[in-house]
């Protein structure tokens, strides 16, 4: 029933329209309730399964056994394991930092370019973004393949960074939209040049949207398996992959801990965006325009 | 003998795409002046000071600014500074730095810098407030900033763009007086962009009143208040009664038949001729309204419609036979037992001096085509 309609009524039936849809109300939202509740139980239970039994202290990984920190220590103390990880940190941070200066070049080259370019690219970049993962990463092994680059550290970060270069994109651009363009007219006027003024006005603007392109990136890359799994080569197994590999020998208390780790690392990156991106919003500099 | 002039537009034309947003422009702008461009919304008056600037090309025609052609000449090196109508202060650095923002970028040396920072603030009176943040200022202050941003840089030419859009009408008012006042001390030539016609007439040497991307009229304030030369001036600036008609002749000298019902004698050496069509226009501030005393009136009479009290003035709508609505504004302070105010529905004299009569050309087809 429309508001209007509900108006209209005199007092008496309005109360009754009212007080029948709050009894409807009061019926289904503890399903809904229930519901978001079961949700959010089967998204989490197994993550803190997967962590409780990274500090379990047995061999076996049903049984509880007291509690250690051991297999995390175990697990540095492993070479191929130790190299994975060194592995994961080069490629997110080079993945990161490519991404973030394509992103931004293209978010800024997109809003001077005429309508049939920007439409072009627009749908390039967000037909990265629906293309299924698994479709990229086998079209990225064919292409390596049939060109002749050897698969290895490289090819990963170059797949990575297509990928989240549209990511980069997206968030620079939403962040352009909603800047005031007078202020770069502003700069040219007081006699700064072209470089000047993306220097100390455009990129400070753009900041959060940067840093947020920057560390998006990161946990993307770090804890991405399909894409680096597929254009990996002997050596350049990531973090991620390894695990995988290990997995086929069995879960052991070896692959909680490193899960633990590699969830611990994403969390502590992605809080540190909100807080950077919050104090940012407090009039906090990022950086410091001299 | 040629003159130097600070800034000088020659038959500028500026498209954009199919609109003309100016067109035919030629303006010669003396060093010093305080110069307003005048005229309704969209005319084209930000195009104008945007082609100043730098940040538009024109189509056609020519800018010079201190007598040098500026095409093709960016703004960053154009000795011009703008005042935007929203300030533009960046919002992420101090007021300080904002205001310091034009010297940095000259590499003046920083004791330097800081030492003009304190005077540009000290000129427009916001010491105290180096350390604030934009969004932490009034409007008015936000204004001043962006005053001392754009004058520190002692720039040939200020440009405004409506620099008092955003304020109340009282801060208005003590800005338009503190900025005539900045721009005498300073001496810089001052291209000040408004549609308020009584902030153009209080503040400006000089008024370019503008119309659809057209210069219209040129002149001192009283100049184009007093003599506007076409109907556009005198409805713009002001308010007027237009009563259009032709010239003929008549046993005391030329006149005007208005609707071949009233005859207005026209003032000696309006230049008029006979059979030309004209159109005359008459400030209400100068109907004068006399009650109907004898029983047999003569000359213009009509019949109070209404009085609004505006004030400092009443103003009255009369209505007269065969020529519908005339507006006369009157003084209330000269209301007294003599001069009572009047009443809807009294019957007045309506009268005004012959040198009150100002004579414009009839508009042509053209303009009616624009109107239509
Ligand atoms: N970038 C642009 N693209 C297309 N048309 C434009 C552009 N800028 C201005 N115009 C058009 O040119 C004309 C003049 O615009 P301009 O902004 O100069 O007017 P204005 O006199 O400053 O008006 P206002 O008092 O409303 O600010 C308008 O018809 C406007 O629509
Ligand atoms: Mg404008």
């Amino acid at each position: 029933m429309k508001a209007v309609e509900v108006q209209e009524l005199p007092r008496v039936a309005r109360r009754a329209v009212l007080e029948r849809r709050r009894g409807l109300e009061s019926i289904v939202e503890p399903w809904l309730r229930l519901h978001s509740a079961l949700a959010y139980l089967f998204l989490y239970i197994p993550i803190g399964v997967v962590i409780i039994y990274a500090f379990n202290d047995s061999r076996l990984v049903s049984v509880w056994g007291g509690f250690t920190t051991h297999w995390f220590g175990d697990a540095l103390r492993d070479v191929t394991i130790v190299r994975s990880l060194e592995n994961s940190l080069l490629v997110a941070s080079m993945n990161a930092l490519l991404a973030t200066v394509f992103g931004l070049g293209a978010a800024l080259a997109l809003q001077r370019v005429g309508p049939r370019l920007r439409l072009f690219f627009n749908t390039l970049i967000y037909a990265t973004l629906v293309t299924p993962e698994v479709v990229v990463a086998m079209a990225s092994l064919i292409f390596f393949v049939r060109v002749g680059v050897p698969l290895g550290l490289p090819t990963i970060i170059a797949t990575h960074v297509v990928w989240n270069t549209s990511v980069v994109t997206l968030l620079v651009r939403a962040r352009l939209a909603g800047m005031d363009r007078t202020l770069e007219e502003a700069s040219f006027d007081l006699g700064a040049t072209p470089w000047g003024t993306f220097r100390q006005v455009t990129l400070p603007l753009l900041i959060p949207a940067v840093v947020a392109g920057f560390l998006v990136s990161i946990t993307f890359s770090f804890d991405d398996f399909l894409l680096s799994f597929f254009v990996s080569g002997p050596g350049s197994t990531t973090l991620p992959v390894k695990i995988f590999s290990m997995l086929r020998f069995g879960v052991s208390p070896i692959t909680n801990a490193l899960s633990a780790m590699i969830l611990a690392f994403t969390l502590s990156v992605v809080f540190m965006a909100q807080y950077l991106l919050r104090q940012e919003g407090r009039g906090v500099r990022l950086v410091r325009v001299r | 003998m040629p003159e130097s002039w600070d800034v000088e537009l020659q038959g500028v034309t500026k498209y954009f795409g199919s609109v003309v947003a100016v067109e035919g422009l030629t303006l010669r702008i003396q060093s010093g002046q305080f110069y307003s461009l005048l005229g309704p919304s969209g005319c084209g008056k930000t195009t104008t000071l945007r082609m100043i600037a730098g940040f538009e090309h024109p189509s056609q025609g020519i800018i010079r600014i201190a007598g040098q052609d500026v095409l093709g000449i960016p703004p960053y090196r154009r000795n011009v500074n703008m005042v935007f109508q929203h300030y533009a202060l960046f919002p992420h650095m101090s007021v300080e730095e904002n205001v310091a923002y034009g010297l940095k970028q000259k590499k003046v040396s920083v004791p330097e810098i800081a030492r003009r920072v304190q005077q540009a603030l000290a000129m427009v009176q916001l010491t105290g407030l180096e350390r604030r943040r934009p969004h932490e200022l009034s409007g008015g202050q936000q204004q001043r900033v962006a005053l001392a941003r754009a004058l520190i840089n002692r720039p040939t030419v200020l440009l405004l763009d409506e620099p008092l859009g955003a304020l109340d009408q009282k801060l208005r008012k003590a800005m338009q007086l503190e900025l005539k006042s900045l721009q005498r001390t300073v001496g810089i030539t001052f291209i000040y962009v408004t549609h308020d016609q009584e902030e153009a007439l209080t503040m400006s040497d000089y008024i370019a009143v503008m119309n659809a991307g057209r210069l219209e009229q040129l002149g001192t304030a009283i100049e184009v208040y007093e003599r506007p030369r076409t109907r556009f001036v005198a409805d713009f600036i002001g308010l007027s009664n237009f009563f259009r008609g032709e010239v003929i002749r008549s046993e005391g000298g030329l006149v005007v038949a208005v609707d071949r019902r009233m005859h207005l004698a026209l003032p000696p050496h309006s230049g008029a001729r006979p059979g030309q069509r004209i159109t005359v226009a008459v400030r209400p501030e100068k109907v004068r309204l006399a009650p109907v005393s004898s029983d047999a009136p003569s000359g213009l009479v009509g019949r109070v419609a209404s009085s609004t009290y505006l004030g400092e003035q009443t103003e009255y709508r009369v209505g007269v036979n065969g020529l519908g609505t005339i507006i006369a504004r009157r003084q209330n302070s000269e209301i007294d037992s003599a001069t009572p105010r009047l009443a809807a529905g009294e019957l007045v004299q309506l009268s005004w001096a012959l040198e009150s009569s100002l004579i414009l050309p009839e508009e042509g087809v053209a303009s009616h085509e624009r109107e239509g």
